[in-house]
């Protein structure tokens, strides 16, 4: 755990002269590990130096700066003096001759107020102390008797050493007009009465009292953070915490505040609400299920490959997983940045190519003892509305119509009659069937409606010197398909001892386990297939198992037999999957003082994963083996990961008038390894005995095992200049050595550089109206360490099957590339923040591009060079992400003696990847991905990578449409001919999925204790290429269910206008511009209710806090293009009641 | 100073780090941790035997398969054959790309395995069987390559040695490399196996014989170097793979002094014990000839390859692979001119089952691996061949000597009786005709024969007919993706 610090204003300013970009110079890439602290010291003392020097000068009415320009040619030394300073004192008459230095500095400035001193080779000027800053005297009235306070105000931020609080207004209750303000140290005076009550009020605090006693004549007060605002403008970067104002990166911070207000535990959704730069990719195949991670990345895709953009995860300053990010109780965290360009994640070097997502815990508070206890229940509808079936009567038309009950073999009538009255008598079955109201609605039979609830406790208390928190949380969800659903629960254990302003020491332990058990229901698309025509149960109440038999010796005619998948979902079954992580966070943080703070941070965490999947001897799958010993499934799995990591921080911060300076150096050290075994047996003879111990056998010969070792070792440094907090630069280097590089690329360094101005701290900016008006830009390389070690070495396996005579080989399997090597992600990025008129409007842009070069892709090669699988991975291609992002929130109205409220916002995202340089060997892997059928049909789109195209291009072959005549698709080929008949090479790229713009709009209202919140995400102009219209409307075999216009719109007789191909047309339809359509979508995401109960009615019961919510999500979605969504699963929608309470 | 210890405090802290991120996953063994001890490249090297016993090459498709299909051994109905498409030599169809591409890339695999051992081969330099390592790795890289060449490559008589062939990889890496000639890949090859019999040229097989364990008794540590010497490249291999080299190049004279040397060296020095079957050799356990083999390869679950398609534990299930018996009885093994009825490959090779349930026996297993080893030998250079390229060499100048060649190897097939010498008829096309019949009779299984009539452009006959030779049908299409992904010029 970092801190937040600003050391400014926490230490006087001493003047010392160590420039940190002296460390830099160092040759930091030999430092590793321990070794940082004791080279810093070694250059500490070796920069101090002996001062004898001697000056000889004789001028009459010169400049300071004359005399101090001479004065640095006889001496080498240098100064350091304010602008001001050095015009204030002209007119110097000095006449020395080998005079030593501070004699000859005397005597220059004899007369001046100035003052000047030598530390270490530097001659620094300061103006001569007079009297107490005008600002902070004013007298009160005379008439009463009267004391004067001296005092000081300081802001507690977390749990740093609190700040002082500058610009405070102090004032004495009940006096009108006597009042001061605190200087920059925090400082003020005032005469007040004796025994008087003072209130300290500043923007960024509630109102604070201090009652006197008769005699006291100083005050120290320590004052909160305005809960609102607390992390609000500041920025976690993990390794430390900056303001905001004087970050020069995009970031977003998300408060705790913000995630209560949602109530949702989905926290992926809530991100991507605040911030649409955080992309959260919506899957069409998992639907809305519970136990599939989403697929998540931050401005846009910038590598080939599944989950290779992934941002990273920051827990407490530790790597977590996204599995631990989403099964994170949202009572826990404290704030959520999301860091997206170089200047923002740099000091994560080879990791923070896809952006970092950092995530603090809550910290106790400190105060009175408090339990608070949050509940919540959400009630999973489900949402088939995407879904346009046919029905039994409309199903069998089909059928007729699509001629499967028509049979003719010229060559063998007597066949022919055989089969045909076979066919007559399932269609006349069938037609009775539906005759007698059969119209099995199949959809409903695998969901169900859900409640589910969750809950979670925390205590806290303690005092200036130990604080406390220990929580609890306990959820299970249930999902939309029967038998489906996530449990998670944790506890966590907070632990925080502080010796003011020396040492604070932090402990955190962590429990955090899940169970995710899926559904003996299978796969949502069974059911979207099965015949409305069929009975789900026989008179008997019992379930049908086979459908379409037509008996023995013609199981595989007319469309084969098919079964029932409720009587699969009937029979014994288990699948399910656990993992708890324990982690144990120590942090000791230093106070060196004069400026320097050290941090330790060690992190241990133990993952804990096991899974069973049983699946029944006598389910359908297992109907053609003929032995029992093969018959039934047991897969059992257990594994964890073991991590550590220590990190040694070293900070420096300095204010020198309006000069500040800070400065770290981080050594990193991380280890991690992953482990996993897993059996599967098979052979079972009676479900009811459900036990890996009574299988007959393994399905293998072996179990698998894994170990998969990964560490990594970084030295980084940062260094943050700014003066009067109106000009600010970063510089950011990190050197990083990782184990799943190869040995000959292990180290690989990454840099940023940020610049950022406060213009509206400028007197020529005073702008009326204008509160705020920041610019910055940055731009560094990063890396990306989403790889392997197969991928740097090649790699051999044992099998038993593998023997040559007598000896057992080692199995060749995969090609390593030893000169793979980091890919690197260079960033430009700047941006505007802006807020007007009282803060009633807010405005951020920012800009970017990223270009990642020598990205990691897998490469098909020649079948000549004899690689396992005909690949290898190697560093090629270049991808450029170009976009942008706009958020404003605009206050509406705001009065606040109504407390009434009422504000909108809106949020735009642009990005755009563009694949710059590409080799052959990549364009090539186009073929390779395209999905062939076996038999060479193409219906499935592919990726399809081309220079100066986009990564989320597709190809396919442009349509006419379907010919009135024929009903058969008409195509054009690459010559503009046209032609009946479908062909590869004609392809075109008829698409790209990646939306042109999209981002989110909502609208805020509050009065009082309520408050209503409306969130609504927009896509727009992406292309997608609709499935369903593929696989259910044309390739649709007619002894399934599909969709509606099928029947409806597919052409049937010559002269037919129709936009689907001929009804009775079996062949498959392959790659089509005519399925290319145009995407629009806008869906309410959040819509959020809450109610706060007042303070004071709350006080009688002794409770602090109690809040009510109401929060749903997706309650609609609307799109231009009618798609069936959740093919394997579900969506659903979910609606959440909270409460919470405090004591 | 103080700079020199920030310096040697730097470098051993930079030792410390390198040896920290020095981890590896242990689910899988490593280029680096396998190739540091002889044990690594003796299991590396049963590898590269291992993975071409596949059933995809001398499993199946390069022997009874494919191979043997396009000869026309086998009896292949018009449909629910998986060879229904084979016969008919179209090459375009997927299932001819499916095996010809398997083909391609499991010996180009084999390749890059040697490549792989050759590379690291030095971390062992010194070792007592350094020599014996490289020398098998580097004839098989020849080996392989000779196969591709065979298998892909131009008819060279026709075409002439500067015909576009293979690419030929001397080496690891990750480029792929140009076709180059005919002619190149056979002074590559040449050029491979000189070297690997310079290497074996100590080769125990020598002292101990093809089919010996030296491994001594109570032996704790085996050494599958030096046991069965027969079943790996060892120096007669490369010895015979010289001769089959210059007979494909078209250099019948050189073919002819390095088959001979082969067999010369072999009747001199017993102890190497490869030599032309007897009678006592030839029995129902015995049916391969396994000690002919020069060069075989063990394939352990050989039965289990041979399921369904061959008999192979003398199965009455009807079989993919049934033989031609009728025609290969009438006009081969008993024909009036050169056949007999006492041929063992006759007796032995071919059963019926009832009055015509046919089948070919010659790999049917009937016990466990360790009674009879020979047994699960299918091989890849044999001593026949020799005799074979001895007599075809000499066909046209000296056919006495080339008929003395051929009865030599037919008496070994217990066809005690001659085929009499006679200049005024027997011409040189007489003799070759001979040759082909003969190694008809001796190849049934063995993938040999579409070869040979590649290499000498004659008509293919096959007992459903004879097709005229022509380039078409001996051209066998490389990969497509060969040609999608190999485009360097």
């Amino acid at each position: 755990m970092q801190l937040t610090v600003n050391w400014r204003k926490r230490h006087a300013p001493t003047y010392r002269s160590v420039f940190m970009h002296d460390w830099i110079r160092l040759p930091i890439k030999f430092i590793m590990k321990l070794s940082t602290a004791v080279l810093l010291i070694a250059m500490l003392s070796a920069s101090v130096m002996a001062s004898s020097q001697t000056v000889t000068l004789s001028a009459k009415n010169v400049s300071l700066k004359t005399v101090l320009l001479a004065v640095q040619k006889q001496t080498g030394y240098t100064y350091w003096a304010n602008k001001e300073l050095l015009q204030s004192a002209c007119c110097l008459n000095v006449h020395a001759e080998n005079m030593p230095l501070e004699q000859f500095l005397t005597l220059a400035l004899k007369g001046t107020r100035i003052k000047a001193r030598i530390e270490e080779g530097t001659i620094v000027l300061s103006q001569q102390k007079t009297a107490p800053s005008p600002l902070s005297l004013l007298i009160a009235p005379d008439t009463i008797p009267a004391q004067v306070i001296t005092g000081v105000v300081q802001l507690k931020d977390g749990l740093g050493a609190p700040t002082p609080l500058a610009g405070a207004t102090v004032s004495e209750k009940g006096v009108n007009g006597n009042a001061t303000a605190t200087n920059e140290r925090g400082e003020f005076r005032i005469k007040v009465r004796t025994g008087a009550t003072l209130i300290i009020t500043h923007v960024s605090i509630e109102p604070y009292a201090v009652r006197l006693s008769d005699n006291q004549t100083s005050v120290k007060a320590e004052v909160n953070l305005k809960e609102s605002l607390a992390g609000k403008d500041v920025v976690v970067t993990g390794y430390f915490t900056r303001k905001k104002e004087t970050f020069t990166g995009a970031s977003t911070t998300i408060t705790r505040k913000e995630l209560q207000k949602f109530n949702n535990n989905n926290i992926f959704s809530i991100i991507q609400t605040l911030d649409p730069a955080f992309r959260v990719q919506e899957n069409n195949i998992a639907g809305s299920d519970p136990n599939r991670l989403p697929d998540i990345n931050i401005r846009g895709i910038s590598s080939v490959g599944s989950n290779v953009n992934l941002p990273l995860i920051i827990i407490d300053g530790f790597q977590g997983t996204l599995q631990q990010l989403y099964d994170m109780d949202v009572n826990r965290i404290e704030s959520i940045s999301i860091l997206k360009d170089a200047s923002a994640t740099i000091l994560y070097g080879s990791r923070a190519g896809n952006g970092v997502l950092v995530i603090e815990t809550r910290l106790p508070k400190s105060g009175k003892f408090t339990v608070s206890y949050d509940f919540k229940g959400s009630a999973t509808l489900v949402d088939l509305s995407d879904y346009n079936l046919m029905n039994a009567s409309q199903k069998l038309e089909y059928e007729k119509l699509a001629g499967i009950y028509q049979y003719k073999d010229p060559a063998d009538p007597q066949w022919t009659a055989d089969y045909t009255m076979k066919l007559n008598n399932l269609y006349r079955d069938r037609q009775l069937a539906v005759q007698s109201g059969v119209n099995t609605y199949w959809l409903k039979q695998p969901v169900q409606s859900t409640f589910s609830t969750g809950h979670s406790i925390r205590a806290e208390g303690g005092n200036q010197e130990v604080r406390y928190s220990i929580d609890g949380n306990y959820a299970d969800f249930k999902g939309a398909m029967k038998g489906s659903g996530r449990t998670r629960y944790g506890a966590a254990f907070n632990l925080i001892y502080r010796i003011p302003n020396k040492v604070t020491f932090r402990n955190n332990a962590s429990f955090q386990g899940t169970k995710e058990y899926n559904s003996p229901y299978g796969s949502f698309s069974l059911y979207t297939k099965m015949n409305p025509y069929e009975r789900i149960y026989d008179d008997n109440g019992k379930l049908i198992p086979r459908y379409n038999d037509l008996g023995q010796y013609f199981t595989s005619f007319a469309g084969g037999v098919s079964y029932n998948p409720l009587y699969n979902a009937s029979l014994p079954y288990k699948n399910f999957n656990n993992s708890s992580i324990l982690t144990n966070n120590l942090s000791i943080e230093w106070f060196i003082g004069s400026g320097f703070k050290l941090n330790a941070v060690g992190v241990l965490s133990k993952t804990f994963n096991d899974g069973e999947l049983y699946i029944s001897p006598y389910n359908t799958r297992f109907i053609s083996e003929s032995s029992d010993t093969r018959k039934g499934l047991y897969a059992v799995n257990n594994g964890g990961a073991t991590q550590y990591q220590a990190n040694l921080t070293l900070q420096y911060g300095k204010t020198l008038g309006l000069h500040s300076l800070n400065a770290a150096v981080i050594g990193e050290a991380r280890s991690s390894k992953i482990d996993g075994r897993s059996d599967t047996l098979r052979g079972f003879v009676d479900d009811r005995f459900v036990s890996p111990s009574l299988a007959l056998g393994y399905s293998s010969m072996r179990p698998t095992y894994t170990s998969v070792p990964e560490r990594l070792l970084g030295l980084a440094s940062n260094l943050h200049y700014d003066y009067d907090q109106k000009y600010l630069a970063d510089f950011s280097y990190r050197v990083d050595g990782s184990s799943k590089f190869g040995e000959d690329n292990r180290f690989g360094s990454f840099w940023s550089v940020g610049l950022g101005y406060n213009l509206h701290k400028e007197k020529f900016f005073h702008v009326n109206g204008v509160d705020m008006f920041r610019v910055f830009a940055n731009l560094g390389e990063t890396g990306n360490e989403n790889f392997t070690a197969d991928m740097t070495t090649t790699a051999y396996l044992f099998s038993p099957d593998a023997r040559y005579y007598k000896k057992n080989t080692t199995m060749y399997v995969s090609q390593g590339n030893p000169s793979l090597t980091w890919p690197k992600i260079f960033q430009k990025s700047a941006g505007i923040d802006a807020a007007f008129w009282n803060q009633r409007i807010n405005v951020r842009l920012n800009v970017y591009e990223r270009t990642t070069n020598r990205m990691i892709s897998a490469i098909t090669v020649a079948p000549s060079l004899g690689f396992a699988d005909n690949r290898f991975y190697e560093n090629l291609g270049e991808v450029r992400n170009r976009g942008f992002e706009l958020s404003s929130t605009v206050m509406v109205y705001s009065n606040p003696q109504k407390q009434l409220y009422w504000s909108l916002n809106f949020a735009a995202v642009k990005n755009q990847s563009k694949l710059v340089k590409i080799s052959d060997e990549l364009k090539k892997l186009n073929e390779s991905l395209v999905a062939k059928e076996s038999n060479g049909d193409i219906k499935r789109i592919s990726a399809y990578y081309e220079e100066n195209q986009s990564l989320s291009v597709f190809r396919a072959v442009r349509s006419l449409g379907i010919d009135p005549a024929t009903g058969r698709e008409l195509y054009l080929d690459l010559n503009g001919n046209r032609t009946y008949t479908w062909n590869a090479q004609n392809q075109i790229v008829a698409g790209d999925k990646e939306p042109r713009l999209s981002g989110t709009f909502g609208t805020d209202l509050s009065w009082k204790g309520l408050s209503v919140r409306l969130f609504f995400y927009y896509t727009l102009g992406a292309d997608i290429y609709n499935t369903t219209l593929v696989d259910k409307v044309e390739n649709a075999s007619p002894y399934m269910n599909a969709d509606l216009r099928i029947l409806e719109q597919r052409w049937k007789t010559p002269g037919d206008v129709a936009m689907y191909k001929g009804i009775s047309d079996q062949t498959a339809t392959q790659l089509t511009t005519r399925f290319v359509q145009k995407e629009n979508t806008l869906r309410l995401a959040s819509l959020n209710v809450n109610y706060d109960f007042m303070k004071v009615k709350l006080a009688k019961y002794r409770i602090q806090r109690l809040r009510l919510n109401f929060s749903t999500n997706d309650v609609f979605r609307l799109s231009t293009i009618r798609m069936e969504r959740g093919i394997d699963y579900p969506f659903a929608r979910t609606y959440n009641l909270g409460l919470t309470v405090e004591y | 100073m103080k700079y020199i210890h920030i310096a040697l405090f730097a470098l051993v802290t930079f030792t410390g780090c390198r040896k920290f991120l020095d981890v590896t996953p242990n689910d899988k063994v490593f280029e680096n941790e396998l190739f540091n001890s002889r044990d690594g490249f003796e299991s590396a090297l049963a590898d590269v035997y291992y993975g071409i016993t596949n059933p995809n090459l001398y499993g199946r498709q390069l022997k009874y398969g494919m191979l043997d299909a396009m000869a026309g051994y086998w009896n292949i109905p018009a449909q629910q054959n998986p060879y229904s498409n084979v016969i008919g030599l179209n090459y375009q169809l997927p299932v001819y790309q499916t095996m010809l591409s398997n083909i391609w890339s499991g010996l180009y695999t084999a390749i890059n395995k040697t490549n792989t051992i050759l590379k690291n081969i030095e971390n062992i330099k010194g070792d007592q069987y350094y020599d014996l390592i490289k020398g098998e790795a580097t004839g098989m890289r020849a080996f392989a390559h000779l196969e591709l060449l065979r298998l892909f490559g131009p008819v060279i008589s026709q075409e002439g040695a500067g015909a576009k062939a293979i690419p030929y990889y001397a080496a690891a890496g990750n480029l792929p490399q140009p076709l180059i000639s005919a002619g190149e890949v056979i002074s590559r090859i040449d050029k491979d196996l000189a070297d690997a019999e310079l290497l074996l040229k100590n080769d125990t097989i020598k002292t101990i014989g093809r089919s010996t364990n030296g491994n001594g008794f109570g032996t704790i540590r085996y050494n599958s170097l030096i046991d069965r010497r027969g079943i790996r490249m060892n120096y007669y291999a490369v010895l015979g793979l010289k001769a089959r080299l210059s007979m494909w190049a078209g250099k019948t004279d050189e073919a002819y002094t390095r088959a001979n040397a082969v067999i010369t060296q072999l009747e001199t020095n017993r102890d190497a014990a490869i030599r032309l079957v007897g009678s006592s050799d030839v029995s129902a356990r015995n049916k391969r000839f396994s000690v002919e083999n020069l060069f075989g390869l063990y394939i352990y679950n050989h039965r289990d390859m041979l399921a369904g398609y061959l008999p192979d534990f003398s199965a009455t299930a009807t079989p993919t692979l049934v033989p031609q018996y009728t025609y290969l009885m009438n006009n081969l093994y008993k024909n009036s001119v050169h056949g007999s009825v006492n041929d063992y490959r006759w007796i032995n090779w071919f059963g019926v089952i009832g009055t015509s349930q046919y089948r070919f026996t010659k790999f049917e297993i009937d016990t466990l691996p360790s009674s009879s080893q020979d047994q699960y030998e299918v091989s890849l250079l044999a001593l026949p061949e020799m005799y074979f390229i001895m007599a075809e060499a000499k066909a046209a100048t000296d056919p006495a000597l080339a008929m003395q060649l051929l009865n030599k190897l037919r008496f070994s097939r217990n066809l005690t009786t001659g085929i009499p010498y006679d200049p005024a008829t027997t011409t040189p096309e007489v003799v070759m005709n001979f040759i082909i019949d003969e190694s008809r009779k001796e190849y049934p299984g063995e993938g040999y024969v579409y070869l040979m009539y590649k290499r000498m452009f004659r008509p293919l006959v096959r007992p459903t007919g004879t097709i005229p030779a022509d380039l078409t049908i001996y051209h066998l299409p490389l990969p497509v993706d060969e040609s999608i992904y190999n485009n360097t010029k």
